[in-house]
């Protein structure tokens, strides 16, 4: 599994034209052609994105509609009225949602979003009752309750855009709770991981696994960030969860199997370590986030970082038990991996501030060719964008960090502007003309 | 029935929740033990956030001193009061509660960064109109407002506020 290989939701779709084409023009019998839409699930109808996101959008300015209600006081209305209402908006919601998605099935998309809504209502109900009764108490304790309630709809039910929900209100229930609560901080990533990653496995849902490895690296930065208050424990924590990330990408974990999560962890992954290596590359940052720092504080942080290296590590002998002679034709996927482990150390050395500089440098640079080499062989313009885009920021920072004359400045400038013109035209140039080899 | 139970599930979890928040403050406001404290000074420039007014107690200013030590942020204490003539004064700051006598009562706390803050009193939600007569009251004068409450086990209801001849919340 190649780091920078584009695989999911587009290669499906374009397979799915395509092999229409290939029968007809005899490049594929009707038995390979099988073959292949099994193996890559063509036949699967996913769900209307356009319908769903109606209703989603919906359903959220509704439910923003009834939170406005959190910041109203109701004078003149009586508290059991109050509540009758409240209690009424959310068993209406959920009966009338369940009774359209679930018991006619007229309208199961409207009636789901109902139901969502019901759940959105209840957050509301919570923020509601504290103002009916004056309650006051731990600021996460309403987001945390309102996740509990979403979570149960979520497994229940079960509900992706539940889960999607109760992820964002765990995880913001999460870092407001480890800036009042340091002896049970690093319960927190656990708390949104444990839950959810299995619910995005029983219903094969991408996004919610997207939202719980996004909502698991959050709550690793806040709780790593709050308990040491140092910066280097919070690039730690995020480059050791984007080596969790790269390992799964790379193990091709999930592939044929019913939740296909390597396209996902390949992405965030990329992206994190490309933002870790981007912010180690400016020297004054890396000797800010020298691990010395740590010296002396708490390191019950490590109860997820730790893992998540382990983790990491044993994906990465299992990708090369499965792939061993693929992954030495493509050292750069390798060093993007290996880059996730390079940051923290070249911190933890003396004169962090250079080895850190010199190693975030290393692994944009390494991150950047690798995607373009990658684009050139499957001409896909993500990665070419991706890695040019990488490319260009990362001289056009060093420039800028350090004092050059004008001259040079825009020597270089001038002489990237028409390389990357130059590339860009024969990288469409030759993806034309496979498009119009593949068409005749 | 049964394939209804995955929604009766949801309803009974979120109804239920309410249910019993709702149904603690009810306990506390019928069975608990009335409680008056004096609010501490408040900055009126500070007072105001949002739709609800911040309440701090003088009792918390004083436990502040009385803090067990080895306590860390976000740690639950107790402040054990005696009954006073106008409000209640704070006798001691222990880690368990100890009402000793019947004129005492423990209010749970939390310890935070600056001080001491009291668990479930800290807010006075106010309609509009009554939320600017009560920063004008804290404005015109050196008002010291009262505050009743209902406690009950470690629960606090908020239930008014007096500052001088006007009432405010209940």
């Amino acid at each position: 599994m190649d780091l920078f290989g584009l695989g999911g939701r587009a290669f499906r779709a374009r397979l799915k034209r395509e092999l229409p084409r290939w029968r007809q023009g005899g490049i594929l019998d009707e038995g390979a052609a099988r073959t292949l839409a099994a193996r890559y699930h063509l036949d699967e109808e996913g769900v209307s994105a356009a319908a769903a996101a109606i209703y989603t959008l919906g359903v959220l300015l509704v439910g923003g509609g009834v939170l406005s209600f959190v910041a109203w006081n109701w004078a003149d209305i009586s508290t059991p009225f109050k509540l009758l209402l409240i209690t009424g908006a959310l068993v209406a919601a959920h009966g009338t949602g369940w009774w359209l998605w679930r018991v006619s099935g007229r309208l199961p998309r409207l009636g789901h979003a109902l139901v969502l809504l019901g759940t959105l209502i209840f957050g509301a109900d919570v923020g509601l009752v504290s103002q009916i009764f004056h309650i006051s108490t731990d600021p996460s304790a309403g987001f945390g309750i309102w996740a509990v309630g979403a979570a149960v709809a979520a497994w229940v039910l079960p509900s992706v855009p539940h889960g999607v929900l109760a992820v964002v209100l765990t995880s913001i229930w999460g870092s407001i709770f480890v800036e009042e609560h340091h002896a049970l901080h690093f319960l927190v990533p656990y708390l949104v991981a444990v839950p959810f990653l299995p619910l995005a496995w029983r219903t094969s849902s991408r996004p919610l696994f997207l939202a719980t490895a996004l909502g698991t690296l959050w709550c690793m930065d806040f709780a790593a960030g709050s308990e040491t208050e140092e910066g280097a424990a919070v690039l730690v924590a995020l480059v050791l969860g984007a080596a969790l990330l790269l390992g799964l990408a790379l193990g091709g974990v999930g592939e044929g199997a019913r939740l296909r999560v390597s396209g996902i962890s390949r992405v965030v992954g990329l992206v994190v370590l490309a933002g870790a290596a981007y912010t180690c590359s400016f020297r004054g940052v890396a000797e800010d986030l020298a691990l010395a720092d740590l010296e002396g504080r708490p390191a019950s942080w490590l109860v997820f970082g730790l893992p998540a290296a382990a983790g990491a590590a044993a994906l990465f002998v299992v990708a090369v038990r499965r792939q061993g002679g693929e992954l030495r034709s493509r050292p750069a996927s390798v060093i993007a991996f290996a880059g996730c482990f390079l940051l923290p150390l070249s911190l933890a050395v003396p004169g962090a501030g250079t080895a850190g500089a010199v190693a975030g440098n290393l692994v944009l640079a390494a991150l950047s060719i690798a995607a373009v080499t990658s684009s050139v062989r499957t001409l896909e313009r993500g990665p070419f964008w991706w890695g040019a885009l990488l490319g260009g920021l990362l001289i056009l920072s060093r420039f800028l960090e350090y004092k050059t004359e004008l001259w040079l400045k825009a020597l270089v400038f001038s002489a990237c502007g028409i390389v990357v013109i130059l590339f860009g035209r024969t990288f469409e140039r030759r993806r034309e003309a496979a498009r119009e080899r593949g068409r005749g | 029935m049964g394939r209804h139970l995955p929604i009766v599930a949801v309803l009974a979890v979120q109804v239920g929740v309410l249910g019993f928040i709702v149904g603690r403050q009810l306990y506390a406001r019928a069975a608990g033990v009335p409680v008056t404290l004096r609010t501490a000074p408040i900055d009126p420039y500070d007072v105001m956030s949002g739709y609800y007014l911040d309440l701090a107690y003088e009792v918390e200013r004083d436990a502040r001193e009385q803090v067990p030590p080895g306590l860390e942020r976000g740690e639950c204490i107790w402040l054990n009061l005696r009954k006073a003539p106008e409000a209640w004064e704070l006798v001691s700051v222990t880690r368990e509660p100890d009402a000793a006598a019947d004129d005492h009562v423990s209010l749970p706390a939390v310890r935070k960064r600056f001080g001491v803050r009291l668990h479930g009193a800290g807010r006075l939600y106010l309609p509009e109109t009554q939320r600017r007569r009560a920063g004008d009251r804290v404005r015109e004068g050196p008002d010291r407002g009262l505050v009743d409450l209902r406690v009950l086990g470690g629960t606090i209801a908020v239930v008014r506020l007096r500052l001088g001849d006007e009432t405010f919340g209940e």
